[in-house]
């Protein structure tokens, strides 16, 4: 655990009845880094992501975030201390204006108590500014400010999973955890994603990436994760891992794999 | 927003007068029934709007009125303190209650409460000593303020009236201010919530929580103008007929249950004799509601207003 490290996660478990989800996942998440996850459908992504985030109870194992162990704790525990996942399902709040949806995502910054709110100290008035601001930003950044007063659920698909992208980054996350965020996109819609993810992390942001575009996973990745039945089998960059035996096994089968 | 000034100075003067112009005890009674369901739909419109659905409702209000009864007659205490404590027991009751409860969602939420105001039911009939069984108590005193007694009908809707304001501009402000829009993002998409740093159990006990004070101050308010509490009004069609005010006012605004409790708190009154088709109706107009109106009829309004002022937006 270098001084490098974000995000330290050892010996992760997880199991649904008989069935072994995530055994025995370590790795380390360094910071600013993009790091890609990656694995044949059923591999335990998602899994891991929400075991990371909160969303599920690890069975064992332990999972450090900024040096502080986040394991077992709630989603807006973590989410609090910067680690923040977005949704494989496009998740946004489909009955408020785009606008709303990202205040929300803002929501927990701008907190007061009950008697605070109703006494109409919603925050210092500076606080009010700086975060209509960002708002503003974030909105500019992902191009959906024309339709900021639109409901969310209206909007085209990409641009659907755009806004779930533009919540969480208004919660100020200094490492976001992607569930495929390209898929269902079209090829120009996915690259213009890449190009988000890249920004974003051009602004420090750490981000873990599950994608099943391999195309969007090579180019962005700067090291990457590959799972298969709930395990780690690979590790390494974009290149070592293109070719690794264990991980073509994984995707292609065991024939075309030679030697 | 001045338009919306001049409307509430409207309906607040038609509000305090018209008992003086049309005196009849009969009307004053129906308007005292309005504002104290219009009360208790308010609250749990609160916790329909973080998500869920409660059907205990009935058992708050009756643990607000025993409360009361109990303090005033048993123990001789002033009303102002039967009061209080109704709403701040019924609260306290609600916060440890949540606590355990919002750990269910959906249907097993409402399962839970079902089972949870009967078993609250129950109690008041088989707890003969305490809560005086089948029979209630009866010979609460009128409520009293420094030594005023709010003896008549229309005392008792001069009291009413602003306690329903200051109801609705406390959940008002609740709603347009931080907790209610963490309340939306609840209702929306609770894992969305959570993911962004939303405490979200921590909202729906709050929620929950101040619905519990207002529906235990309605209950204690209704056993002292009823002058007696029985165990056979607080039970789950009372909690049921909460639930239509809001279907049927409008489920997503906080006029909605004022609306429902406008509506079908005056039937069985205005329809003494067709009592028993209540339900059978109250089973109809539902279904055509959430047919074709699933915004009840506030929502009819806000659609009408709504094409209104794209056309002026141009």
């Amino acid at each position: 655990m270098g001084e490098q490290s974000i995000m330290s996660v050892q010996t992760l478990k997880k199991r649904f009845g008989g069935v072994v989800a995530v055994s025995d996942v370590s790795f380390e998440m360094r910071k600013g880094e993009i790091l890609g996850l990656i694995g044949p459908n059923g591999a335990g992504k998602t899994t891991l992501l929400s075991l990371l985030t909160g969303f599920l109870r690890p069975g064992g194992g332990s999972v450090h975030f900024q040096g502080y162990d986040i394991t077992g704790r709630k989603p807006h525990q973590i989410a609090r201390r910067g680690l923040v996942r977005t949704f494989q399902m496009t998740t946004v709040y489909s009955n408020s204006t785009v606008e709303h949806n990202v205040l929300k995502g803002a929501h927990y910054r701008n907190d007061v108590g009950l008697w605070s709110a109703l006494w109409g100290r919603n925050g210092t008035r500076g606080r009010k500014e700086r975060i209509d601001r960002e708002v503003a930003q974030v909105l500019n950044l992902f191009e959906l400010k024309e339709w900021m007063h639109e409901d969310a659920g209206g909007l085209a698909y990409g641009h659907q999973k755009a806004l779930g992208l533009a919540i969480a980054l208004a919660s100020k996350p200094s490492c976001l955890l992607l569930d495929e965020p390209a898929a269902g996109m079209n090829p120009e819609e996915t690259r213009w994603i890449g190009d988000v993810i890249r920004k974003l992390n051009d602004r420090g942001i750490s981000i873990l990436l599950v994608e099943h575009d391999m195309k969007m996973v090579m180019s962005l990745c700067d090291r990457i994760v590959v799972l298969n039945y709930g395990a780690k089998i690979a590790e390494g960059s974009p290149a070592e891992i293109q070719t690794n035996d264990e991980v073509i096994k994984a995707y292609l089968g065991d024939e075309h794999v030679d030697s | 927003m001045t338009a919306k000034v001049a409307g509430s100075v409207v309906i607040g003067v038609l509000l305090i007068v018209w008992p003086l112009v049309f005196p009849e005890q009969f009307y004053i009674n129906v308007a005292i029934l309005i504002l104290l369901s219009a009360v208790m739909a308010m609250a749990l419109h609160l916790v329909m709007r973080v998500g869920y659905l409660s059907l205990a409702q009935a058992a708050f209000m009756g643990m607000g009125a025993y409360t009361s009864a109990l303090l005033t007659t048993r123990w001789q205490m002033p009303f102002i303190v039967g009061f209080v404590s109704a709403g701040i027991l019924t609260a306290v009751v609600g916060y440890l209650l949540g606590r355990i409860l919002f750990r269910l969602k959906g249907v097993y939420f409402v399962l839970v409460t079902f089972a949870l105001g009967e078993v609250v039911r129950l109690c008041f009939i088989a707890w003969d000593s305490l809560f005086g069984g089948a029979n209630g108590i009866t010979g609460i005193p009128k409520p009293s303020l420094l030594g005023y007694v709010f003896d008549t009908r229309l005392e008792f809707y001069y009291l009413a009236l602003p306690l329903t304001v200051a109801s609705l501009w406390f959940m008002c402000r609740v709603f347009l201010t931080h907790p209610g829009r963490a309340y939306e993002a609840i209702n929306e998409s609770e894992n969305l919530a959570e993911s962004t740093g939303i405490d979200t159990t921590r909202y729906k006990v709050q929620a929950f929580t101040i619905s519990c004070f207002f529906t235990g101050i309605a209950g204690c308010l209704s056993g002292h103008y009823l002058s007696y509490v029985s165990p056979f009004a607080f039970t789950f069609w009372q909690s049921v007929d909460l639930i239509i005010m809001n279907v049927l006012g409008g489920p997503n605004v906080l006029a909605g249950p004022i609306i429902g409790a406008v509506l079908l708190v005056p039937l069985p009154e205005l329809f003494r004799s067709a009592v028993e088709y209540q339900r059978a109706l109250y089973g109809i107009t539902l279904i055509l509601i959430v047919c074709f109106l699933p915004d009840g009829i506030a929502g009819l309004a806000y659609r009408f207003r709504h094409k209104e002022g794209s056309r002026s937006d141009g």
